[in-house]
């Protein structure tokens, strides 16, 4: 059944520290809902340790959906400060188009 | 040599034998996974029938404070012999404390309600919206149902549902009459907590599959086990043909032929049932969305309107978009787009939910800014995992004015002849997300003959390019040439689907005739 299958880059995790020693994610490849759960899952062992902020770096992330944001979203709702790096224009349009700039701090430089 | 052969054929006999035997297991699995999923797809999009008129009436009590006559005539339709409910009752809760104000349905005095259920009603608050009660051990086995808004509105809402005492139900659908199944109320498969099963033995053993469904402050458990072979005999023959195959050593060429055959016919046998298979999920999955989503649109005078629902590329499961037409009078009406993040069960049941909410909210005559923050208290991101874009408007049929708010979602596009544009919308965030946006509507004054067309992102998204592109090609592809409504519609689904990725889409279109 090779028509159920995507044809895009897979999704991919890292997890490391930021220069600040922030928890940090960086996300590649296509985050839809087939990868979303599992991103889920990583966030929320981040989240048990009780981070001040958590670092997202986008750059190689060349597609999102509302799965997709709704992780990031999660995030930012359990997490003091989420703080997302090199967001792509494709990501940053999708994110602005659902009214989330503001809650996802993309407005901020 | 011949030790050596023999030693090689057996230690590849029982690799065979193993591995095939393997397969078979891990497809039964699989299949029987894939059926009970879509049986609680079943119970999932039912759940809302039970729940949103109890939400609705307790958000009338709290509007109306509780006014008795309000409160039976509206769920007047909802109580009977044939109906959702036996009874229903409005109840003012006061520190834990429950008072009957009025009931619809019952026989006996309100005063007749046990210690039990009036300790339920009396806690429903801290288990808002919606706590159910386990009342099936008694005679007869019935369950209750308590809606409430929070701890700062004393209405609460209770309502009973008897259950046949056999407990059997027999599903027609005839994907579902290989399995025995069977529904509890609560997290474990206790008989005692026994909502209905197939007819026969309950399904119990080593190959039950096992899912769960949220219902209210409660859970659905289903339980589902193969009666036969799900993928079909042969395969499940097909470890033990390997076994004695190769066990006969000494037909050993003439055997690993056979062999290649059986397998060759085996693979064959299993991919068609498989085809089948995946065309009866399809089928259902299909069925069940055009279920949730209207049938036909209401007339309307003066406009009008036509309505696509696509299935994403994998259309073995249930989406989450949706739309709606809702006339409140002779000239105005509210419509709705939305589309709840994520695919499946989850999604199917939270759009149900919003779907079915907006048409009483819009009933009652809610504004659009009114409808999107009372949603905000049935969905929540961290307790769903989703949220909702939804686009949400009230025309004015001869003003030819559209009053829209938009949470989370693309624009609509306006069409007048050779001009196209997306209409300037502040965008709020989705339904669902923690803090409540405060939604403010916007009205635009629209040219006669105007075309509105309201969709979801899977009509204009595509993996590798903005959302701008993909909203520029929508606009371009509607300005080619004049044509009628339902012919535009399905020149969209068409000529916008992406060859390789596709998400769900649902598209909604008005028209003035003048």
């Amino acid at each position: 059944m090779a028509e159920l299958e995507g044809g895009g880059p897979p999704f991919a995790v890292d997890r490391s520290v930021d220069e600040n020693s922030n928890p940090m994610l960086e996300l590649r490849g296509e985050l839809d809902m087939s990868s979303a759960d599992g991103l889920r899952d990583t966030v929320d062992e981040i989240v048990g340790s009780k981070p001040q902020k958590m670092v997202f770096d986008l750059a190689g992330l060349s597609f999102m959906d509302s799965s997709g944001i709704a992780v990031l979203v999660y995030a930012a709702n359990r997490v003091g400060t989420i703080e997302l790096r090199h967001v792509q224009p494709i990501i940053r349009r999708i994110v602005e188009a659902s009214g989330l700039s503001g809650i996802l701090r993309l407005d901020e430089p | 040599m011949s030790a050596i052969v023999f030693v090689a054929v057996a230690a590849i006999t029982a690799t065979l034998t193993w591995g095939t035997g393997s397969i078979h297991q891990h497809n039964e699995s699989r299949l029987l996974n894939l059926e009970l999923r879509q049986g609680a797809s079943v119970v999932s999009v039912l759940i809302p029938s039970i729940e949103v008129p109890l939400t609705s009436a307790t958000e009338l009590a709290n509007v109306t404070r509780g006014d008795p006559s309000v409160f039976r005539q509206y769920m007047n339709g909802f109580v009977g012999k044939s109906s959702v409910f036996l009874s229903a009752s409005l109840w003012r809760v006061s520190n834990g404390h429950a008072t009957p104000v009025t009931s619809i349905g019952l026989t006996s005095p309100l005063s007749t309600y046990s210690a039990k259920v009036t300790s339920f009603i009396g806690h429903a608050q801290g288990a808002a919206p919606f706590a159910v009660l386990n009342q099936l051990g008694d005679s007869p086995p019935s369950i209750g149902y308590a809606a409430a808004l929070g701890k700062s509105v004393p209405w609460v809402i209770f309502a009973d549902t008897v259950l046949p005492s056999d407990k059997r139900l027999n599903i027609a659908p005839s994907s579902f009459s290989q399995l025995r199944y069977a529904m509890y109320l609560g997290k474990s498969p206790k008989p005692s907590n026994l909502l209905f099963a197939s007819p026969g033995p309950l399904p119990s053993g080593p190959n039950e599959a096992t899912t769960t469904v949220s219902f209210g402050s409660d859970t659905i458990t289903l339980v589902a086990t193969a009666i036969g072979e799900l993928g079909g005999n042969l395969l499940a023959r097909l470890p033990w043909i390997i076994a004695i195959v190769g066990g006969a050593l000494s037909l050993l060429a003439a055997l690993i032929t056979e062999y290649l055959i059986r397998r060759r016919r085996a693979a064959e046998r299993l991919a068609s049932e498989n085809r089948r298979l995946y065309r009866e999920q399809r089928g259902i999955a299909e069925t069940l969305q055009h279920a949730l989503l209207p049938r036909t649109l209401p007339e309307i005078l003066g406009v009008e309107t036509a309505a696509r629902y696509v299935a994403g590329g994998d259309e073995m499961e249930v989406g989450g978009d949706w739309y709606d037409v809702i006339p409140i009078d002779d000239t105005r009406f509210v419509f709705v787009v939305g589309d709840v993040s994520g695919h499946g069960i989850e999604a199917a049941t939270i759009m149900a939910r919003l779907h079915f909410a907006i048409r009483a909210y819009a009933v009652q005559g809610d504004t659009p800014e009114t409808i999107l923050h009372k949603l905000g208290k049935l969905l929540d991101l961290e307790r769903d995992r989703s949220f909702a874009t939804v686009l949400c408007g009230t025309v004015d049929v001869t003003n030819h004015a559209v009053t829209v708010v938009n949470a989370g979602h693309p624009p609509p596009l306006v069409l007048n002849g050779t001009d196209g544009s997306f209409l300037q919308t502040t965008v709020f965030p989705p339904v669902g997300i923690s803090s409540p946006a405060e939604y403010r509507s916007m009205t635009f004054d629209l040219p006669a003959k105007s075309t509105i067309l309201a969709f979801t992102d899977g009509l204009v998204e595509r993996r590798g390019e903005t959302l701008d592109t993909g909203l520029d090609r929508l606009r371009s592809l509607t300005l080619e040439r004049p044509l009628v409504l339902d012919d535009l519609l399905n020149k969209l689904v068409v000529d916008m689907r992406d060859g390789g990725y596709s998400d769900d889409m649902a598209i909604l279109a008005v028209r003035w005739q003048s």
